[in-house]
């Protein structure tokens, strides 16, 4: 018998080690000013990476069973029922999975709504992220935009008006549970209101709540927003209020649709319906450690100091005379749009004539004096 | 020969300012036509490298329309943007998209895609604002 060589276990060149070493260095300086995006930068999941050394997959359905015993399906499902109550599922009634973030969770989302109602046209504010577009035109799925009203939520006049126009089409209304831009909520009641007043029984409404979704469930008086006021499915974001190493999140909705699906899509020979194959098996991996190590008193603490933090930040750019605001339960302050100085060092994403902070833990009160001293100063500097 | 339309401010020099852009990348603008209505201007301009142009004005912070839409101006009521919708459906043409691209004025500047987009602006001619 020939021998075959063992596979040499490779090592980095020293000139590649130094692109690594240089990588972290403006990984870390740029975290810092990292201030205009919704990802919380305070974690540690350090205890984790012993998983790092296995090839896990949780391809598939989480409840289904899997042929690859090397998945963590068990965490996920845990997962999945912890943010289940968060959310005020239907006991027994709900189905999901962990999306590899928030445009995934509402293209699943959106891909349900457009299997139950095929000839459906889908409604979503002028707010909404412009990936929620680009899943409409690969789905294939009709769709008319809906204004927004100054403060970024809904226009529920034109919504009411639109519904009444095309009251025999199925509408699937796309709801933004927390705008990118200001945090405005959709008041998924207000719909609800809407689609009764005109006996629309055969509706959808999936609810985009990437950062909110984390937020509402731990706030004294929350916009009406969850499976308890009307949600078909919900997608919420890991990384962002949890704060997490990959880009994550997870969708849920009800199991009477999926269960509809998993039937229609029954003759491809899988009754799983996620989007994805191969699906993280660490990110389920991260979201159970995290949810397990803060406990619900843990997220309710961060969510806390994040309207704090979003206080804070409001009271230090009145203090330098520059007006900002948040919508209720948000923690995204919106301030008019500063000079590209500012923006390129904060990495400030604008639009039109407004940027904002979002106010996550990893958001000092130190960072919000810099960013503050730093945007007054270009403000003056631009007063003729 | 594809044509592409620039929503710009309704102020001087804007053309100037899109052709210095353009020039930037070695585009040249075969033709163009300047449009005004409020406080917004429509350049639709004919160029010799289509995506190039695209990608400038896009990185140069223009908001840009292919041909493969319509431009619609309406008033800025509710429900606007369904009444049209219900138009297409009377004239038995599918509706594929709709979007705001712009509201000013009382007036809202819209993109559409439908099954037929030389019908539908056949149909939106009062409404129409390019092909």
């Amino acid at each position: 018998m020939s021998h075959v060589a063992a596979v040499k276990r490779p090592s980095l060149p020293p000139e590649d080690r130094k692109r690594l070493d240089a990588l972290r260095a403006r990984l870390d300086g740029a975290r810092r000013h990292f201030v205009g995006y919704p990802c919380n930068q305070d974690f540690d999941y350090q205890e984790l990476t012993p998983f790092l050394d296995y090839s896990i997959n949780n391809v598939g359905d989480p409840f289904g069973g899997s042929n690859i015993p090397l998945n963590t399906h068990e965490f996920e499902r845990e997962v999945l029922a912890e943010f289940a109550e968060l959310t005020h599922a239907p006991q027994d009634a709900w189905w999901g999975y962990v999306t590899a973030g928030g445009t995934e969770g509402n293209m699943y989302g959106l891909y349900v709504a457009r299997e139950l109602f095929p000839e459906g046209i889908c409604y979503f504010s002028e707010d909404t992220h412009y990936s929620v577009a680009k899943v409409l035109r690969l789905q294939h799925t009709r769709n008319i935009m809906i204004k927004s009203q100054e403060n970024g939520e809904m226009d529920y006049a034109d919504l009411r008006e639109t519904l009444r126009i095309h009251r025999d089409v199925p509408p699937i209304i796309f709801a933004n549970i927390g705008t990118t831009m200001t945090g405005a909520v959709d008041n998924i009641g207000r719909v609800r209101a809407i689609l009764d007043e005109f006996a629309i029984s055969n509706a959808y409404i999936h609810a985009d709540a990437a950062l909110s979704g984390m937020i509402l469930p731990f706030v004294a008086d929350p916009q009406p927003w969850d499976f308890a006021d009307g949600a078909d499915s919900i997608s919420i974001s890991g990384h962002k209020l949890l704060g997490s190493p990959l880009p994550c999140g997870v969708v849920l909705a009800r199991k009477s649709h999926v269960d509809r699906i998993a039937r229609s899509i029954e003759y491809i020979g899988a009754l799983d319906t996620t989007i994805a194959g191969s699906r993280s098996a660490m990110s389920p991996l991260f979201l159970w450690y995290r949810l397990r190590t803060l406990g619900r008193e843990g997220c309710r603490q961060i969510v806390e100091r994040s309207i704090g933090l979003a206080e804070y930040a409001i009271a230090a750019l009145a203090k330098r005379g520059i007006e900002s605001w948040r919508h209720k339960n948000s923690i995204t302050v919106v301030f008019p749009k500063p000079p590209p100085e500012v923006m390129r060092k904060w990495i400030l994403a604008p639009r039109k004539k407004i940027a904002h902070i979002i106010t996550l833990p990893h958001v000092r009160e130190d960072i919000i004096e810099e960013f503050a001293d730093d945007l007054a100063a270009a403000f003056a500097k631009e007063k003729p | 020969m594809k044509q592409l339309t620039v929503l710009v401010p309704n102020q001087p020099g804007q053309l100037a300012k899109i052709a210095e852009v353009l020039a930037a990348q070695g585009i040249n603008i075969e033709d163009f036509d300047v449009e005004s209505n409020g406080a917004d201007g429509l350049i639709s301009l004919t160029v010799d490298k289509y995506d190039e142009a695209m990608r400038a004005l896009r990185d140069a912070g223009y908001r840009t329309v292919t041909q493969d839409t319509l431009l619609i101006r309406l008033e800025d009521r509710p429900g606007a943007l369904a009444a049209v919708a219900m138009r297409l459906k009377e004239a038995g043409l599918d509706l594929r998209s709709m979007h705001i691209i712009r509201r000013v004025e009382n007036v809202s500047i819209a993109s559409l895609v439908c099954s037929d987009n030389v019908k539908a602006a056949e149909v939106l001619t009062d409404v129409l604002i390019s092909t």
